[in-house]
């Protein structure tokens, strides 16, 4: 397989496994939003809540650089900003997932 | 080489179709999904940072504005899921033909907007 089909079989992956996961946190969405300070607390108290989220940056985070990547082969023709948005791409892909994981973890112990 | 002319897939020059908007839509839905879990990252960090921080939040949420852009991203997220959805029928060979295509996007929008309330009133 090469790289180019690897990386779509990857997306495709992530996405199927996202959907039940983002499904659970549409409808969670809405209550999470609009907590108060405690409520909030008091769910990342259940670790199932903090593991679903975690695995939602994840995944989501995985799929949105392959997905970006495609966009910036479409749209940006210059070889040098092409890299730069990738890169950027990449470090954000890593450090949000990783800070905000991280603090729920924190939160849930 | 440097040129003026318009970047694939050509946004410009497109008659505007069904279609093409739909297609263009998941793009700018996934951009949106980007901007709302980063938000949501945001809101973590917020409530990991203490009661007088999240006050701020919790200030924000109250506003209209505030409600406007969580219901603008629960239906940037349902939109995104549904298509992805429509996108795997076609990566498995299925729904090309023009009719199906046309059907489909419809009932992904007209069930975008069903999910998104259905998320908010349950």
């Amino acid at each position: 397989m090469n790289n180019v089909v690897s990386k779509w079989l990857m997306q495709r992956i992530a996405a199927v496994l996202l959907l039940p996961l983002l499904i659970w946190f549409l409808f969670n969405y809405d209550d999470l939003m609009t907590f108060s300070y405690l409520d909030a607390i008091n769910f990342f108290d259940n670790k199932v809540n903090t593991a679903f989220l975690s695995l939602i940056f994840i995944l989501a985070f995985f799929h949105m650089r392959i997905g970006m990547g495609e966009i910036f082969e479409d749209y940006i023709h210059n070889a040098a900003i092409k890299k730069a948005a990738s890169a950027f791409i990449l470090l954000i892909s890593i450090i949000i997932p990783l800070v905000a994981i991280t603090a729920m973890i924190i939160l849930s112990l | 080489m440097k040129s003026e002319r318009p970047l694939s897939p050509h946004l410009q020059v497109y008659k505007w179709q069904l279609s093409s908007l739909l297609s263009i839509t998941h793009r700018l839905t996934s951009i949106i999904n980007l901007t709302g879990i980063t938000f949501f990252a945001l809101w973590i960090c917020m409530l990991f940072l203490g009661e007088n921080i999240f006050s701020y939040y919790e200030i924000f949420a109250k506003t209209f504005i505030g409600k406007f852009i969580f219901i603008g991203f629960s239906w940037s997220f349902s939109y995104h899921l549904l298509n992805g959805i429509r996108h795997m029928f076609w990566d498995m060979g299925y729904g090309y033909d023009l009719k199906v295509a046309n059907l489909s996007g419809i009932i992904v929008l007209i069930l975008s907007f069903i999910l998104t309330f259905l998320a908010w009133i349950i």
